[in-house]
């Protein structure tokens, strides 16, 4: 009897550590490679959050500054702003990065990317 | 008995690993982060291949550090609050500048798991979506070797299952929940054999004030929950003499570095005025004028059924149990932690039914977790057959 309600629990155990992996993202690609730096795997974070990041990095910007028609979105917001981290978001920079398309007042386009664009605008 | 005795010394090892964790980050020399990483990880090599426990135990914590370092860090309040501390933590340096994180990583709230995952990403120098969040899942390691040691067999199969079933993807995800629910539980049950079965040895009394000051310092939730044991404490001495006073001093002095943190976090708050308060006196007011929203409140608890289920396993097993004492003490602590999260969604400054929607459910985790286990460790208690 105690083997058997042994094998019960262990195989409940196997059953939902199975369902955790069906459940959760698991890639064995994500273990090999859980050791390099900045991997992301197939994380998935809004096309305008990665453009940005990577805007950043070749740019090497410590700062920026997110539209407000950006920050409305807090899904958007808050990926962009802790991934983009060490460069941090800073409220008082006068560049921006704004959804493609948009136009702000006192704002001047730098440059247009294909999910966002650069902005320098004047701070009231 | 020589394996015991080792297996002891380690679990406040790794108990202490995670207390450090916090010197040496504050510190911020590599040095000190490097060894204290190191240390851990040879602690936990040494269990997994010297230590005389059940074999199982230790495929399991094998296997979900691997599912761990396998899954990408996906789910909200890990990418939005506690590993987003570990990677500002990483760059940084400086666990205490919390005036300069942005607003919705909840500047304020308790940093140890962060500053755990963070000091492991320091060691190696690396950053990425994977890798950090094995911090979060090392400090499920020394409560659950510590209740390995007290359900053995199927006891021990049986509490890990449970595990699964109430907060399985708290295992994986770099939330705090899970951990909150694993300390609580563990906090509870060595207050219970510490008053009512006198077992007050000094390794059993070290393990319950290192699981205090952890809890304390996971999430405002454990907080709270320490702030009810000490209560608790102070009941049995006033009433009945249960606890020497010098250990209840000694306890006492576990609810220290979150009332420190509480009041430093409060004090840059108001400084910088950083506005991480969800919660006013005016909203509590507010709806405590009418009953919809504690129906509400209630409703959201229930309609969780793992909530449901456990409430009525709790029931069935308390109405069977000979020796209540352990229901008594569970009961009364869940009881005053109902009562108080219902006072913190009262008094809400946001939309009642989002903030409920967005988290009634985590944090409800260690009482429903409770709900289950007290049960199993009563049934152990009083060795029926399993």
């Amino acid at each position: 009897m105690k083997k058997k309600i042994k094998t019960i629990l262990i195989l409940s155990i196997l059953v939902q550590l199975i369902y955790i992996i069906n459940k959760y993202e698991f890639h064995p690609n994500n273990f090999f490679n859980a050791f390099k730096n900045e991997y992301r795997g197939n994380l998935d974070l809004p096309n305008e959050t990665i453009e940005i990041k990577n805007i950043i990095k070749k740019e090497k910007l410590t700062f920026f500054n997110l539209s407000n028609k950006f920050k409305k979105n807090i899904y958007l917001y808050q990926r962009t702003v802790e991934y983009s981290y060490p460069s941090k978001f800073n409220e008082k920079n006068d560049i921006f990065f704004e959804l493609i398309g948009e136009n702000n007042n006192n704002c001047k386009i730098i440059k247009r990317y294909v999910f966002t664009q650069i902005s320098k605008c004047t701070l009231k | 008995m020589h394996s015991k005795i080792n297996l002891s010394k380690l679990i406040i090892i790794f108990y202490f690993c995670i207390f450090l964790s916090i010197l040496t980050m504050s510190l911020n020399y590599s040095f000190l982060i490097i060894l204290n990483s190191l240390l851990f990880i040879f602690a936990l090599l040494y269990l997994l291949i010297f230590i005389k426990i059940d074999v199982y135990f230790k495929i399991f914590i094998t296997l979900l550090a691997l599912i761990n370092l396998s899954i990408l860090t996906s789910s909200w309040d890990a990418r939005s609050i506690w590993l987003f501390k570990a990677k500002i933590f990483f760059f940084e340096g400086n666990i205490f500048d919390i005036f300069s994180h942005p607003q919705f990583s909840h500047p304020t709230y308790p940093f140890i798991g962060s500053v755990f995952a963070s000091m492991f990403a320091k060691s190696l120098n690396i950053w990425n979506e994977v890798y950090p969040k094995i911090g979060i899942f090392f400090l499920f390691v020394p409560p659950l070797l510590f209740l390995s040691t007290i359900f053995i067999k199927n006891y021990l199969y049986a509490l890990l299952s449970l595990t699964l079933f109430v907060f399985g993807k708290y295992f994986v995800n770099g939330e705090m929940d899970g951990l909150v629910s694993i300390y609580f539980f563990t906090s509870l049950i060595l207050t219970y054999e510490i008053i009512y079965k006198k077992d007050d040895n000094s390794f059993k009394m070290i393990i319950l004030f290192l699981n205090n000051i952890i809890l304390s310092l996971l999430k405002f939730e454990g907080t709270v929950m320490i702030f009810l044991f000490i209560l608790i404490y102070l009941f049995y001495y006033t009433l009945s003499k249960k606890i020497e006073l010098k250990k209840l001093l000694f306890l006492k002095i576990s609810i220290i570095p979150s009332i420190i943190w509480f009041i430093y976090s409060s004090h840059i708050n108001n400084v910088f005025q950083l506005n991480d308060s969800s919660f006013s006196i005016k909203s509590l007011f507010f709806r405590l004028e009418n009953f919809e929203s504690l129906i509400l409140i209630i409703s959201f608890f229930l309609s969780d059924e793992k909530f449901l289920l456990g409430i009525i396993f709790y029931i069935i097993f308390f109405l069977k149990s000979k020796n209540k004492n352990l229901f008594y003490l569970a009961t009364s602590i869940i009881t005053f932690y109902i009562i108080i999260l219902i006072f913190v969604y009262l008094s809400t400054n946001f939309d009642l039914f989002w903030h409920l929607n967005s988290s009634a459910n985590r944090v409800i985790k260690p009482i429903t977790f409770i709900f289950f286990t007290i049960p199993l460790y009563n049934i152990y208690l009083n060795k029926l057959k399993l």
